[in-house]
């Protein structure tokens, strides 16, 4: 495994650009990370982020419309390729795989 | 767009001047987007704040240009391109001058931060509240010789408060506890009461007047108006019934067994910095038909964690409403102790500072170690920056050539100035950086030692911004003034002649300096050596009774059958030794006190005494060793008590012998005394052995004490269990070792130690970069001394004890001043503890000997190079 090399916080961007769909930009990705996960997300952190996932691969972008509550800018659209797919694929697969072999008795907190 | 809203034009002139063109518009658009959003939300400053912490974070190879060669000279922000290159090559040729003198300001840096983070949180406590100046806690002072100084209020104060008192605009009682047993019910059927380690409080409707409160659902008017009406926090309301908070208000939980409450209301959770940071909070009038002790006439029972808090006019006069206050005891007590009865306001903003008086559940701490703390911390960063200062004076004498070069190339003085200054700015500024990273490590480190919890948040607080800015330039200003001097004063001819211009004049304070530190050093060393002493001698004393091998379980009822049932259980078993239920152990964090009456030759005296409900196997189980007369028997009642040897004293008896048979008033009632114990630590060492006595009751018996044979403690906690879910087959179990008990008293002095313990070796690794500065200044100065000295025939051992030998001086005398300053220092502290250990001297001469061998080390580490090297090169040089 880990051929499609993904960080912890880059897997959370990923995630989200595919939930906001055609409307995942920076701003929207941080603000949905915060409503959601209840962490405070930076948005040079995201930017950070976005442009190493495209990158690799695993993002596409492109310019979208301009608007007033940002002083009249552009905004940059990200969308998941098929490469950003499969590496989300593969990263819940470990986890659901690894899951699933913990034996229940490690649970049993009463044991020890 | 209005004028004053516009983005910031320094930061985004230099957001324009790194970031690449093809990005500017998305990158610029998102910052833009946010500095909108927070515009609108939080104010134009912090706007603006945010905006320049964007930009500066966002200063990352993402948004950089791809630098030309040509762009290069464009950099200019307090320097010339050349200069900073010059700069960095100055600090890259230095390395271990730069890491010494980066990681000794870190360190101050870091140090200073952590101690400020803690300050303010300390001196931020219930300042949230909008009417913080206007709220009281009313407190008293009771006795006529010894002063007792009580938090605690009485039930009917509720109603004399709020009837007799206009000036008063809005009252409440606070009635606070903890851990609970609390149940939810799930359509109608109640889950298992599970234990919850929080806080909760009964409070009146006033309560949320008078404090401010952050509803997330509910009414507040009504919220504690009914019987049995109950607001609890968020955090808590997710631990009761998981995500769903909508379909919360209105349900039902059921506290300690049978007291059902309905929901009222969710709040936001209180900040961490606060006293009333209680979890629930329920109506006070649900105490009537639930509360045993609860009666609102009763002037006679009182206790600390039952306070009255009062919202003041803002017209009214604390002393005129003392005095009303104190008309209080003689209109409504009535009872002849009432006169000895004062009252007094506590304002809020002294609540968390007072250690006279009980807080709530948090211990008070006062504003003079708060500003203690202030001064170590300040004290820190000076020695951190007087060692940068010695290192960066040392280089620059070193670099004296090179100022000479530059004079000669036609170089002004204000540039080599500019230069100096420039050199400081980058070392303080990536010493700031790294104190940072350092301070959110010592953070995680000291988060269960200091009661910090909140995280170290730069971008949320402009203070602290501004703290570090002020920091910033003091440091740098100050240790870039010493080399900018030499520099400057550097005569081209000279200095190309390798005649170097010495500095005598600084010698001495630099050398007191160094001594400073060591004072500093030394003293907190040997505070470290005598705190673990004190709390290994506090664990291990003798308290007067056994508590080895015995278990404590707190019950959760103490009727009369059930409680025989569980003897039963439990002593058919041959592992488990003696069982006893009484109040609690005879060493407890909570304990139950009163004023017994003696009639002492037709006077009353009295006696203040901690009062323990037991049964007759107590004395036995924790043998507690009786002195005269004899241990309870079955046929005894509450009629019959046993004191113990402080009591015996108290009322006037020499010999304790002779207090048996005479009777003392307890609750209105004559009991004899039919028996004397040894006296036992009934609290933690830092408080002396009370008086106490012992009555055969069963009321209030709710811990229970089993004796176990320590042999066999795997079976006899099996057993014991098996003894509880056949006697309780659906309360929660729970059990605790006593000495386990005993050893949690001493968890704040540990925590205190290691703190103290983290400040030594910093100051001492200070202490030692203070010497390395020195040093590395002196061989700057002696290199052709120790090349003569090695052409005539000098040994290497002889250079290093000639270099070291006044360094030793140095400790010893520093030795001179901190043993009297360490011993009057230990001595205060160890005088708040009534059982102490006595200071030995080797605890003095381990600090010096610790601090003479690092000392030594540290200077053989620098000369040793120059002792080392060919005295040809050192000599050649002219």
């Amino acid at each position: 495994m880990g051929r499609l090399n993904l960080g912890e916080f880059e897997e959370l961007i990923l995630l989200t650009a595919g939930v906001l769909y055609k409307d995942a930009y920076a701003v929207a990705i941080a603000k949905e990370i915060s409503k959601q996960g209840g962490r405070n997300v930076n948005v040079s952190a995201v930017h950070k982020s976005l442009y190493r996932l495209e990158e690799k691969g695993m993002l596409k972008s492109w310019l979208g419309d301009a608007q007033a509550k940002r002083g009249g800018k552009r905004k940059r659209i990200f969308a998941i390729t098929p490469l950003g797919k499969k590496a989300l694929d593969e990263s819940a697969d470990l986890r659901a795989r690894l899951r699933s072999q913990i034996a229940d008795i490690a649970f049993d907190w009463k044991m020890t | 767009m209005d004028q004053k809203t516009k983005i910031p034009k320094i930061p985004h002139a230099f957001f324009k001047w790194y970031c690449r063109e093809d990005r500017y518009e998305e990158i610029h658009g998102d910052i833009e987007e946010y500095y909108y959003d927070r515009l609108s939300k939080m104010g134009l400053f912090m706007a603006r704040l945010h905006y320049l912490l964007d930009v500066i974070r966002g200063c990352q190879p993402y948004a950089w240009k791809k630098i030309e060669r040509s762009q290069n000279t464009k950099i200019n922000m307090f320097m010339s391109g050349i200069d900073l290159k010059t700069t960095f090559r100055i600090l890259y040729k230095n390395k271990l001058y730069t890491t010494i003198n980066v990681l000794g300001l870190a360190l101050g840096f870091a140090c200073i931060l952590v101690i400020y983070l803690k300050i303010n949180h300390e001196l931020n406590f219930d300042r949230h509240h909008q009417n913080y100046d206007r709220i009281y806690r009313i407190v008293s002072h009771y006795g006529d010789g010894d002063i007792d100084k009580r938090s605690g209020s009485h039930y009917p104060m509720s109603n004399v408060l709020k009837n007799d008192f206009p000036e008063i605009e809005k009252s409440t009682l606070i009635e606070y506890r903890i851990d609970p047993a609390l149940s939810t019910s799930i359509k109608g059927e109640f889950n298992t009461p599970k234990t919850y380690k929080i806080s909760y409080a009964y409070v009146e409707p006033e309560f949320q007047e008078i404090f401010d409160l952050q509803w997330k659902s509910g009414n507040p008017e009504s919220a504690f108006s009914e019987p049995n009406s109950v607001a609890i926090t968020e955090k808590l309301a997710t631990r009761l019934f998981g995500e769903n908070s909508e379909a919360i208000p209105g349900r039902q939980i059921d506290l300690n067994y049978g007291h059902k409450l309905t929901i009222t209301g969710i709040i936001e959770d209180p900040p961490i910095a606060s006293e009333f940071d209680m979890d629930m909070l329920i109506s006070f009038n649900s105490m009537k038909g639930y509360q045993e002790s609860y009666d609102n006439q009763d002037w006679g029972f009182s206790m600390g964690t039952l306070q009255a808090y009062v919202l003041l006019n803002k017209e009214s006069v604390i002393p005129d409403i003392e005095n009303k206050l104190n008309m209080i005891p003689s209109k409504y007590i009535k009872s002849k102790w009432a006169e000895y009865l004062e009252y007094f306001l506590q304002p809020l903003s002294d609540l968390h500072y007072n250690s006279n008086y009980q807080v709530l559940v948090k211990e008070a701490v006062t504003k003079k170690s708060i500003w203690t703390l202030a001064f170590i911390g300040a004290f820190m960063l000076v020695i951190a920056t007087i060692n940068y200062i010695n290192l960066s004076a040392a280089n620059a004498l070193k670099n004296q050539k090179t100022a000479g070069i530059r004079k000669i190339m036609g170089c002004s003085r204000a540039h080599l100035v500019m230069q100096a200054f420039g050199e400081s700015f980058t070392i303080v500024l990536s010493a700031m950086v790294i104190g940072l990273f350092m301070a959110t490590y010592l953070l995680t480190y000291l988060k269960e030692y200091t009661g910090l919890e909140q995280e170290l948040n730069l971008a949320f607080d402009g203070a602290m911004i501004g703290f570090l800015f002020v920091v910033f330039l003091l440091t740098s200003v100050t240790s870039a003034w010493f080399p900018a001097r030499i520099q400057m004063r550097a005569s081209p001819s000279e200095s190309l002649k390798n005649k170097l211009v010495f500095y005598k004049g600084g010698v001495w304070l630099k050398r007191s300096l160094v001594i400073i530190q060591f004072v500093v050093a030394q003293v907190l060393i040997v505070g470290t050596i005598m705190l673990i002493q004190q709390i290994d001698y506090m664990e291990n004393v003798k308290l007067g009774f056994n508590q080895d091998g015995i278990i404590n379980i707190p019950l959760p009822e103490n009727d009369k059958t059930t409680l025989n049932k569980l003897r039963n259980e439990l002593s058919q078993y041959h592992e488990i030794e003696k069982i006893t239920f009484a109040v609690n152990p005879p060493i407890d964090r909570s304990f139950w006190f009163g004023e017994y009456g003696y009639h002492h030759d037709g006077n009353v005296n009295k006696v203040t005494a901690h009062i323990k409900f037991v049964d007759q196997y107590y004395i036995d189980t924790y043998e507690v060793s009786l002195t005269a007369g004899r241990d309870f028997v079955d046929s005894d009642s509450s009629y019959q008590v046993i004191i113990n040897k402080e009591f015996a004293k108290k009322m006037g008896y020499k010999n304790s012998a002779d207090a048996i048979g005479e009777k003392i008033e307890m609750y209105d009632t004559k009991r004899t005394i039919v028996g004397v114990v040894e006296n036992f630590h009934a609290q933690s060492l830092h408080e002396e052995i009370p008086a106490v006595v012992l009555m055969k009751t069963i009321s209030y018996n709710n811990t229970a004490g089993i004796k176990i044979n320590l042999k066999n403690t795997e079976e006899a906690l099996v057993h014991i269990e098996e003894a509880w879910k056949a006697t309780y087959p659906d309360r929660e179990y729970s059990y605790s070792f006593l000495n386990e008990t005993i050893a949690g008293f001493y968890e704040k002095d540990r925590q205190e130690t290691s703190l103290i313990n983290l400040f030594s070796i910093v100051s001492m690794i200070i202490a030692c970069l203070g010497i390395y500065g020195l040093v590395s200044f002196m061989v700057a100065q002696k290199v052709k001394e120790i090349g003569i000295r090695k052409v005539l025939g000098a040994t290497i051992l002889n250079l290093l004890s000639m270099m070291s030998k006044e360094f030793v001086i140095l400790v010893l005398i520093a030795l001179l001043i901190s043993v009297p300053a360490g011993y009057y220092g230990v001595q205060m502290w160890l005088e708040g503890f009534p059982y102490r250990v006595g200071i030995k001297p080797d605890v003095f001469m381990i600090a010096g000997l610790i601090s003479v061998i690092i000392a030594v080390l540290t200077v053989s580490l620098r000369s040793v190079k120059v002792a080392l090297a060919n005295p040809i090169n050192s000599l050649r040089d002219e």
